[in-house]
């Protein structure tokens, strides 16, 4: 059940997991009560799943050079953040 | 078995993001169906008990057909329609259903002074009529002045504040 409730960070963390069906039935249960009392996460996980919508169409192929290079160093760089 | 479903506006699902079919003129909703597993898929409802964890815009009676299976704070089943709206869940419900909230906050306020912080939350909660929030900061609210079986108290007086103020049956 779902007793411990989860703090806007930790679902941040694992919304991914939540749109890919990745949670245990448990942890799922305890992200959707989290966002049906947070309109802030409410929103953030419409804004992600328009996200993927829309970056779901385009491949890698699809991308520019410099495009890729500019993403690559963005990651790089938040990686050593 | 009937149960209930709180959906976003336009008896859109709030999770699966589902349109689901309305009744017209007194005929239930089509039929919806989907592959049973608690939480990733299948038709999710809840009883009475559970409805303060799921507040959202609309209210509506669903009819589940099929084995049902309860799981933590909802009910699961492979069949499901929509029966009738609840009308009675409207603005003014909410605003009640935060006020009767925001009523026992300040008695947990007496016992504890972690409580009383939640005082000021529970008004803004009424004055947004944001029930879900209000519902979530009372039993937070409990909880700091009574553990977790004051919370879980607070859980079951809002539960039966919105089965009395909505006139709900059979839900349980």
């Amino acid at each position: 059940m779902s007793d411990q409730q989860l703090t806007c960070e930790e679902l941040v963390e694992i919304v991914t997991e939540y749109l890919e069906g990745g949670l245990s039935d448990a942890k799922r249960e305890r992200f959707e009560e989290h966002v049906v009392v947070c309109s802030g996460c409410a929103n953030y996980l419409d804004q992600i799943r328009i996200t993927i919508e829309l970056a779901g169409r385009v491949t890698v192929d699809d991308l520019m050079e410099e495009s890729k290079i500019e993403l690559l160093a963005a990651f790089r760089d938040w990686r050593r953040e | 078995m009937i149960a209930w479903k709180f959906l976003a506006p336009g008896a859109i699902g709030p999770f699966s993001r589902v349109t689901w079919p309305t009744p017209t003129e007194g005929v239930p909703g089509l039929w919806l169906e989907a592959q049973v597993h608690p939480c990733a898929s299948g038709i999710h409802a809840c009883e009475a008990s559970d409805l303060p964890f799921w507040l959202h815009a609309e209210l509506w009676e669903v009819e589940l057909e099929g084995p049902v299976v309860r799981t933590g704070r909802k009910v699961v089943a492979p069949r499901g329609r929509l029966i009738q709206r609840i009308d009675a869940w409207d603005r003014g419900a909410m605003h009640d259903f935060c006020e009767d909230c925001e009523m026992r906050v300040e008695e947990y306020a007496v016992q504890s002074d972690e409580a009383a912080a939640y005082v000021a939350d529970l008004a803004d909660d009424v004055e947004d009529c944001h029930a879900a929030a209000a519902g979530d900061d009372a039993s937070r609210a409990a909880e700091a002045a009574g553990g977790g079986v004051l919370r879980n108290a607070e859980r079951i007086a809002q539960s039966r504040f919105l089965v009395a103020r909505l006139g709900l049956d059979g839900g349980d």
